[in-house]
């Protein structure tokens, strides 16, 4: 009878790297991994294919379930972990069920930001960070004539190329204290701005909103918003895409008993304060001695990296995060350095 | 004879019961109040031990001028307390357990009992003769007020003494007016000083008078002198200039000799004082601002809605780091700061941090805030005394008549905390001047009916505070930022909320064991029992559940997870489902003793 149970929460990049590294160190092992998506692993970034349907959803699939049974991996799609008592080493799921562990990894991602400035919009705002938001951001846009996209981040400006694309008038506010993971300087958010007027969205920059109501939209029949903004502009647009970046997916573990800021703590091998936790991947919080400070993962590799080292310490080896590989924002030849990202909000 | 206080709330809830068992119950057995603490966890985390339930469900029928007299009963003050309470009854709320949701903003629902009720007058509370005993109470603020609110309902002359020029306290002077407006304040003091208790401003102790005067003038002197003390930084750095305490710099504020404060702007401290600073900062021109604490968001006392707020008017806050040095020449330039790690636990269940060697950072300020908390001075209580008092842990001292309640007693707490410790002295007083107890709480057990309370009401989403737009909020300190729930949210909100002072009962006789309301149970609160033992334990009763028919003894509602949905009330073909009232209240007790009902 295997001896170890290790149950991983999340199914990105950093859980799948734990994964393997696990059952190739472990073979006998149990491992489960918990998945609130009900899509299996997949490329994050080609979720804008599958918006302007250039690509079917299976076309970004990196794994398929069967991957999971042929190493003897219990996948658990669909089921959201509620609670997690560290005493009893028990997770609580949403669906009344219990799952005991032995070493717990958490992957559990980033969850959109949304600034507080922001947040009495929320409900107006629609997000992309999975399938499911990919799959109603598609919806959403049959009816849709001009989006307002609001905030920044890599995503927000490869989304915008794509609705373009697609035929769609792309209004662009561009948040200088909210563009994520930076803040922006005055010249990089020209060279932004520029970029974007390039390929034909309209930019305003140096405004904000101060207030959003859902009216008729400007297709008969459908319904919109009217946006004010701090310069007293009134834009008239179908659909408000937010995009401010993510913070760490952590509200769930904050009854755990886990040292939680603002991702989960972890010291450099990707131990929480309990020996038979680790954290990996974009909802770990890790401190670095070589900085001196605490940092948080950002891209897939970095986080493939993390997944990596956690899963070869929960093996009982001593491996250290160490420094982030180096990583740069680079939208059409504006590279911004993104390696040591320290500051979310 | 017993005098309801007016918490229960009773009749709104309970009419045309229609079972066996009929007749009302007042109880002061601890198994009872074991009950309350397991099933009416709100009302038990609350330090006045508020009938929520009560008010709430008031709220729900429109009755505003109930609701706010119920809360009135116990915290005092439901105005202020519906803006600026701490809310632990939130915390413990049963919609916020973790496969229900969220909390019921019960808060918001005291602010709008108070904001609409139409007597503006509270009815006279005087409910005993006048005992020709007076009582001296040093201190107007949230503990003063309460203790000579009680005194004075006990039917004794109240004189109470204040520093300053204003009834109030740190509700005046600490908390800013776009929190608090002042209005709200002089309002239910006037009801206060309405009720006969006389206040003399301007007296300060140890300066104008002794305790040892009072004594002599008094036949009870009760002491709420707060906290005053501030704690100190103990940094390099402490005297530049562009430094201020939190609580100065707030009183100056509420003073209107608004302190100079620079673009940048650091606040050193977690608690509700230091987020009033930073967003006060704000108001004064600052453009900056960041909250520093030594620990993590998560474990931040404040409430959530605070924080929220603060992060709204774009106030940073920085986690994990520990000041050690003010940095200047002659005059604040920044902080120099080490990164903390989180440790275990101290000595008074907070978690520890630890500063990381080789960590420290400088950040640049023009201004720098500490708001790192007061204490007592406790060499108040002893002026004009031959000796140091002794006082034990309800604040009675071994110096004949002599009290201490609220901060004084227990060091810096909540406003509701002091109101809470302040009303239990003023019972301890009043013990002391006329030998008896005259004011209990106890349980009371009325027939409830169904409150027709709806499923999909679990699902409301909780409402949301109108807030004053973001540009109008800083010209000046006075514009409130929360504009009180609208009508429609006050019901939406107070249908929330389950009515957990509901207690569903199985009439085991009339039950056919059809299992309907098993089935219909949302929350699996109902099933068969082998056995249902009264443990004596705090929770009163272990179940042992069986699902085998040979061996069930009975069929029970597990009244700890049950959501008081009322369905099985509903379905139950032989109407065996009863529903019974449970509200822990304080009584006066006016003449002879209560029956508890045993």
């Amino acid at each position: 009878m295997a001896s170890e149970h290790y149950v991983i929460i999340g199914n990105g990049v950093a859980a799948n790297a734990a994964v393997d590294i696990l059952r190739q160190g472990d073979p006998d092992s149990r491992i489960t991994v918990i998945s609130r998506e009900f899509f299996p692993f997949y490329y994050r970034h080609k979720l804008r294919f599958v918006i302007s349907e250039e690509l079917q959803e299976d076309q970004i699939v990196v794994r398929p379930p069967a991957h999971y049974r042929e190493q003897n991996i219990r996948l658990r799609l669909g089921q959201e972990v509620q609670r997690v008592d560290l005493k009893e080493k028990t997770l609580y799921l949403k669906h009344m069920e219990k799952v005991h562990f032995t070493r717990l990894l958490l992957c559990c991602g980033g969850w959109p930001r949304i600034p507080e400035v922001h947040y009495t919009y929320r409900h107006h705002f629609t997000i992309v960070k999975g399938l499911s938001h990919a799959r109603e951001f598609k919806e959403k846009l049959a009816g849709v004539k001009r989006v307002l996209m609001v905030g920044g981040d890599l995503v927000s400006l490869r989304i915008t190329e794509t609705l373009l694309r697609m035929g769609r008038e792309v209004l662009f506010l561009i948040d200088r204290d909210s563009f994520w993971p930076l803040t922006l300087t005055d010249e990089i958010r020209t060279e932004f701005a520029e970029r974007l007027t390039k390929h034909g969205a309209e930019v305003l920059i140096d405004d904000e909103i101060t207030g959003i109501e859902e009216v008729a939209g400007i297709e008969e029949g459908t319904s919109g918003y009217e946006v004010t903004t701090r310069r007293e502009k009134r834009i008239s647009c179908d659909l408000v895409g937010a995009f401010f970046g993510l913070v760490p997916n952590v509200e769930f573990l904050f009854s755990s008993g886990l040292d939680i800021d603002r991702g989960i703590l972890v010291d450099d091998h990707l131990q929480s304060r309990n020996p038979d936790v680790y954290a990996a991947g974009d909802c770990a919080q890790i401190w670095n001695p070589a900085i001196n400070n605490y940092w948080v993962s950002i891209g897939w590799e970095n986080a493939r990296l993390l997944g990596e080292v956690a899963a070869r310490n929960m093996l009982g080896e001593s491996a250290t995060a160490g420094a982030p590989k180096e990583s740069a924002l680079d939208y059409e030849g504006l590279k911004i350095n993104t390696s040591w990202w320290h500051i979310y909000d | 004879m017993t005098k309801d206080t007016g918490q229960s709330g009773a009749g709104k809830q309970a009419s045309g019961y229609p079972f066996s068992d009929p007749s009302p119950r007042v109880s002061e057995h601890p198994r009872d109040f074991d009950y309350i603490r397991a099933n009416i966890p709100c009302q038990w985390a609350c330090p006045a031990h508020t009938n929520i339930p009560g008010y709430i469900s008031a709220n729900a029928g429109g009755h505003f001028d109930a609701s706010y007299l119920i809360n009135r009963a116990s915290n005092l003050l439901p105005g202020i307390l519906g803006r600026i309470c701490s809310r632990p009854c939130e915390d413990a709320c049963r919609h916020g357990d973790p496969d229900l949701g969220t909390s019921v903003a019960i808060c918001h629902l005291k602010r709008v009992a108070a904001g609409r009720r139409e007597e503006k007058v509270p009815p006279e509370d005087l409910v005993f003769e006048r005992t020709g005993k007076t009582v001296g109470v040093v201190g107007a603020g949230p503990a003063g007020l309460a203790a000579a609110h009680s005194l004075k309902m006990f039917g004794h002359d109240v004189v109470v003494y204040e520093q300053f020029d204003h009834a109030g306290g740190m509700l005046w002077y600490g908390i800013p007016e776009f929190r608090l407006p002042s209005a709200v304040i002089d309002e239910e003091v006037g009801f206060i000083e309405r009720l006969g208790v006389q206040f003399r401003y301007g007296q300060r102790l140890g300066e104008d008078f002794t305790v040892a005067d009072l004594l002599e003038r008094h036949d009870a002197v009760v002491v709420s002198a707060g906290c005053t003390r501030p704690y100190e930084l103990g940094i390099p750095g402490i005297d530049l200039k562009g430094l201020y305490a939190g609580l100065d710099f707030m009183m100056r504020i509420n003073r209107g000799d608004i302190p100079e404060v620079g673009e940048r702007v650091i606040v050193l401290g977690a608690g509700f004082t230091a987020f009033d600073c930073a967003r006060s900062a704000l108001r004064c021109g600052a453009k900056d601002v960041s909250i520093c604490i030594l620990g993590v968001e998560e474990l931040l006392t404040v409430t959530r809605e605070e924080v929220l707020e603060a992060k709204r008017e774009n106030i940073r806050i920085e986690s994990l780091v520990r000041s050690m040095e003010i940095l200047g020449s002659g005059a604040v330039e920044g902080v120099r700061f080490a990164r903390n790690r989180l440790g275990g636990l101290d000595k008074r269940g907070k978690r520890k941090t630890t500063p990381i060697e080789g960590s420290e950072f400088v950040m640049s300020a023009d201004t720098v805030i500490t708001a790192i908390g007061q204490r007592p001075d406790h060499t108040f209580s002893a002026s004009g005394l031959d000796r140091e008092p002794v006082f034990d842990e309800e604040g009675r001292s071994d110096v004949e008549g002599l009290f201490i309640t609220g901060d004084y007693l227990s060091g810096a707490s909540t406003v509701i905390e002091s109101i809470g410790s302040a009303r239990k002295t003023a019972t301890l007083v009043d013990e002391h001047l006329v030998g008896r107890t005259r004011r209990k709480a106890m349980v009371t057990i009325d027939p409830g009916e169904d409150t027709h309370r709806q499923r999909s009401w679990d699902f409301i989403e909780p409402q949301e505070m109108p807030l004053l737009p973001f540009q109008d909020r800083f010209d000046g300190h006075s514009a409130e930022v929360e504009l009180g729930l609208t009508s429609e949210q006050n019901l939406e909100e107070a249908n929330r909320c389950y009515l957990c002072n509901l207690k569903y009962e199985i009439h085991i006789p009339d039950c056919i064991y059809c299992r309907w309301c098993i089935d219909q149970c949302p929350r699996e609160c109902i099933g068969l029992v082998k056995s249902v033992e009264s443990t004596g334990g705090h929770l009163g009763t272990a179940i042992e559940w069986t699902e085998r028919w040979d061996e069930v003894a009975g069929i029970v509602i597990d009244n700890e997870r049950c959501i008081r949905c009322g369905i099985c009330l509903r379905i139950c073909p032989t109407q065996c489902i009863h529903v019974r009232l449970v509200n822990m209240v304080e009584r006066m007790v006016i003449e002879g003793e209560v029956d508890d009902g045993q």
